[in-house]
């Protein structure tokens, strides 16, 4: 009876709170879906450029560098204008995304291993005209000219010579890459795997230019010399924008 | 030193013994008498030996430096001009006699000197007249050669107004002698070089060298020295040579020049004699030729920001084979790469030589001048293929929402499919498989310019369900604007399609159909203009024939001269229904280059040169005396200026030429060896008399 009367369209308190409680999650629903609705329609959110980080097989710290290609979007937007994503991005080698982003790339300090079907993949990226930047961050040299071995069979990492348009456009670097970081002593070097005539691989070693786009309270390296990491990687940048 | 005995030596070995004897005996009586000293004894022997000496008429040979000495002539010059007095008070006649009176005295009389005027029997110096004269022949031009044939002269000097001798061969005098000269009155040398003409192939193709020949003239120029020419490409050096100067005047002479036009494009080739202090003529310097260069490719230009669009669609083009591909990489700061073509795009003309223009995310950094250019290209007959974005031509001012729509720049995370149309499916730019399987295949598009308000253009492809107006939005299209084409694509990020294994060969099929439906068409142009010669002098009347391919259409036909800063219509005519062809003639009326532009319903032909220049009439001989210097240095001898007869003379001295010779001395033929006899024989005397003997 009581449930009756209850339900005889008298307007308790408890059928209002019921009321109110569905009107606003209505409201929230619709205007959370507004809310996504405009941030898809957002021409930045929707075809922003993005170079996304490596996430590589083999144990080695493949996160390092976490600020840093967040960094080097937003001062390729700044220089060229772009419309560059605001956060960072992660790819596998065989996620699908892998083909959404033209650039990509790699970091850490251990070891890097490559499945066959990886080594495939990566290389299939290459041919279609991917380009990779590898900043070692101290450690993966003995790793990386090993993997990279199953993917280009028979070419090994060569000096990329000072007078190259990477060390051109539109920094000019007249000795090579700047040195970020003390690894192994001596100079840094510039490496590259070639596809065709065409740069696919640039390394950076001995001198860590990605650790030199993190935020300052990372590495608390000086001003000028982040300021020349950023000078080279804007150029690394603009040379696979370009070639 | 030799001696060698020439008088009666057997006569001086007999009285030898008969001397020697009276000295013995003179000796016993001088000892006999008790004479002290010997002095007297001393003295006849010194006379005795004298006399033997004297008997056998010894000379001595000595070797010493003998001068060799031609015969030199000296002509006075006694033309008329010589009777000129140059502001002083003495005529140049009777400057130059003092001249060669100094000039004699100083040499001397010698028996090599001949004077050969007669004029020169009016001077008053002794040594002048003991010369000996061989005629009046004092008009030089004409007797030079015959004057130094006479004698067998080895030098002539000759005292002359040189720039008043006429007739003389810049060659030289025909004859072996030295000819110098001292020189009268004021040398008129001016030094004029110039071009008197240019010839260049009439076409060129891009990176294949070329000869551009040069007819060089000079005069006031010596022999042996330089005169640089140079060649230019419209504005800028293309070429250097030097021509050494083999006389004071000279007419055609060659020079070429390699020339390896770098872009295609109508060249304006100058050829120009390099300035120079000396030079006073400088008009007439220069001569142009035209060469129309051309490229056995298409050339493309592309204007885009960085970006993966920029990035697959460059190496895309990059690779074609018969595409001339070309880019302008725009940013904020203005072009990061092909800076040198930027200044090309905001001149609908230098974008005329493009069959295929590019314009992607850059639209944004141009100038409004540079997007207007744009269009007027378009409208000129040129091919436009837009690439949408935040930044592209739909975001344009000006006249290009009227040309394109108005639009808005939306993004889509979710993305869409691009998809085509009926006239998109048989149009030959988007057909790139048999059964449309590509299009169903393209990744899906993000960003998008949202187009209203567009009129005219035919869609090939549009928004699945987005509506803009009464009908879906269109996402490729094309639209003719004037007498060109725009293709358009309204979104962005194709590099999609180009990156993914499934599409790329769909992509590729895409660009090469549009790029054989834009770049490989030939269209002919709506207005053409041709001039009858190229090259003419200044006041010559040129034929300008205009073609008209638009016949059927009725308006004012304008020609449009541009010369220098001066910019004029020079004739209007209204065209008759049917009618093609016109005509007009022009005399250019300075020096330079005209361009002509025929202007019809808003299009323009391109550009027609003609060069206009100075007629050859500014060519002179050399002054005369440069001339007369040229053939006296020719035959190896010297100018002197008035006033340097000290300079002549030592010139003489130094260069006479001396040889080693013996030269006898003859004691016995000198009055002191008879004195000393009879010095020799008077002290003896003496003495003996003071000695108490008779």
């Amino acid at each position: 009876m009581k449930y009756k009367e209850d339900y005889s369209g008298k307007l308790t308190k408890r059928n209002f709170a019921i009321i109110l409680f569905f009107v606003f999650s209505c409201c929230f629903v619709v205007m959370a879906s507004l809310a996504k609705g405009a941030e898809n329609n957002s021409p930045e959110l929707a075809d922003a450029f993005y170079i996304a980080q490596l996430h590589y097989g083999g144990g080695g710290d493949w996160y390092e560098d976490r600020t840093s290609m967040v960094r080097l979007q937003a001062r390729l937007a700044k220089e060229f204008g772009m419309v560059a994503g605001k956060e960072r991005k992660v790819v596998k080698i065989m996620d699908e995304e892998l083909f959404s982003y033209p650039m990509i790339f790699m970091a850490g300090h251990g070891n890097v291993v490559f499945t066959p079907e990886e080594a495939v993949r990566l290389r299939k990226y290459f041919d279609a005209g991917g380009f990779l930047w590898i900043s070692d961050d101290y450690g993966m040299d003995e790793a990386l000219r090993r993997e990279f071995e199953k993917v280009f069979p028979g070419q090994q990492f060569t000096e990329v010579p000072y007078d190259h348009q990477i060390y051109r456009k539109p920094y000019y670097f007249s000795a090579g890459p700047p040195k970020v970081h003390e690894h192994a002593g001596g100079q840094p070097h510039g490496y590259a795997l070639y596809t065709k005539e065409r740069i696919s691989v640039f390394y950076d070693f001995n001198t860590d230019i990605g650790d030199g786009l993190e935020a300052p309270d990372i590495h608390g390296d000086p001003a000028d010399v982040r300021e020349k990491a950023f000078q080279m990687a804007v150029n690394i940048a603009f040379f696979a924008l370009t070639q | 030193m030799n001696i060698i005995w020439q008088g009666t030596v057997y006569a001086a070995i007999a009285a030898l013994p008969l001397a020697l004897l009276s000295l013995f005996h003179y000796a016993r009586y001088l000892k006999k008498v008790g004479f002290q000293g010997r002095l007297p004894l001393l003295f006849r022997a010194c006379a005795w030996i004298l006399a033997l000496l004297f008997l056998s008429g010894f000379t001595v040979m000595f070797t010493k430096n003998v001068p060799v000495r031609g015969k030199l002539a000296i002509i006075l010059d006694s033309s008329q001009s010589m009777r000129m007095k140059d502001g002083t008070e003495k005529e140049r006649f009777a400057r130059a006699i003092s001249d060669i009176e100094k000039f004699i005295k100083s040499r001397g009389t010698d028996d090599d000197v001949y004077i050969v005027s007669e004029e020169l029997k009016k001077s008053d110096i002794a040594e002048i007249k003991t010369l000996k004269f061989t005629g009046a022949k004092t008009f030089i031009s004409d007797n030079i050669e015959k004057i130094a044939a006479e004698e067998d002269f080895s030098d002539i000097l000759i005292f002359t107004d040189g720039n008043e001798t006429s007739g003389i061969n810049s060659g030289g005098f025909k004859t072996g002698a030295h000819v110098h000269a001292m020189t009268y009155g004021k040398a008129d040398n001016p030094q004029n070089s110039g071009v008197s003409d240019v010839r260049a192939p009439e076409f060129g193709i891009v990176d294949t060298e070329n000869i551009v020949s040069a007819e060089i003239y000079y005069s006031g120029v010596r022999t042996g020295e330089s005169i640089g020419v140079e060649l230019f490409e419209n504005d800028k050096r293309a070429g250097q040579e030097v021509l050494k100067s083999t006389g004071p005047d000279f007419t055609g002479a060659k020079i070429d020049f390699k020339y390896t036009p770098k872009l295609v494009g109508e060249k304006t080739l100058t050829v120009k004699i390099k300035t120079s202090s000396d030079e006073h003529e400088v008009a007439d310097n220069s001569r142009v030729a035209f060469m129309d260069v051309i490229s056995d490719k298409k050339s493309a230009l592309y204007i885009d920001s960085p970006g993966w669009d920029f990035r697959f669609l460059s190496e895309f083009l990059k690779n074609l084979e018969k595409i001339d591909y070309k880019y302008v990489l725009m940013g904020p700061g203005g072009a990061l790469d092909g800076k040198e073509l930027r200044t090309g795009i905001s001149d609908s003309k230098a974008l005329s030589k493009y069959r295929l223009l590019i314009v992607g995310n850059a639209a944004d950094y141009l100038t409004s001048k540079e997007t207007d250019a744009i269009l007027k290209y378009v409208e000129a007959g040129g091919n436009l293929v837009i690439l949408g974005g935040d930044r592209s031509l739909f975001k344009s001012g000006g006249r290009w929402p009227e040309a394109l729509g108005k639009s808005t720049f939306q993004g889509d995370r979710d993305g869409f499919e691009v998809t085509l149309t009926k006239n998109g499916k048989n149009s030959p730019l988007l057909n790139v498989d048999q059964n449309g399987e590509c299009w169903k295949k393209f990744q899906f598009i993000k960003s998008f310019n949202k187009i209203t308000s567009l009129s005219g253009a035919e869609a090939l492809a549009v928004h699945p369900w987005l509506k803009c107006g009464a009908g879906p939005c269109p996402l490729i299209f094309t639209k003719a604007i004037g007498r060109g084409n725009i293709i358009s694509f309204a979104f962005q990020s194709q590099w999609r399609w180009r990156f993914s294994d499934a599409t790329a060969e769909c992509y590729d099929v895409m660009w090469k159909n549009i790029i054989t439906e834009t770049a490989g068409a030939e269209k002919k142009p709506a207005i053409q203009i041709f001039t009858g010669k190229k090259i003419v002098p200044i006041g010559e009347n040129v034929n300008i024939n205009i073609n008209v391919n638009d016949a059927a259409v009725k308006g004012t036909l304008k020609l449009r001269m541009i010369h220098g800063d001066k910019e004029e219509i020079i004739s209007e005519m209204e065209i008759e229904p049917d009618v093609s062809k016109y005509g007009v003639t022009y005399a250019p009326p300075d020096e330079g280059i005209y361009e002509f532009v025929a202007e019809f319903n808003g299009a323009a032909s391109e550009a027609a040169n003609i060069y206009a220049h100075l007629s050859r009439s500014e060519y002179k001989q050399a002054g005369k005396s440069m001339r007369f210097e040229d053939a006296v240095v020719k035959n190896g001898g010297k100018v002197f200026e008035e006033g340097q007869v000290g300079a002549a003379i030592k010139y003489f001295k130094e260069n006479t030429e001396y040889v080693k010779a013996s030269a006898p001395y003859r004691p016995w033929t000198k009055w002191a060896f008879l004195i000393a006899i009879i010095f020799f024989l008077t002290m003896e005397w003496i003495v003996r008399r003071r000695g108490g003997l008779t």
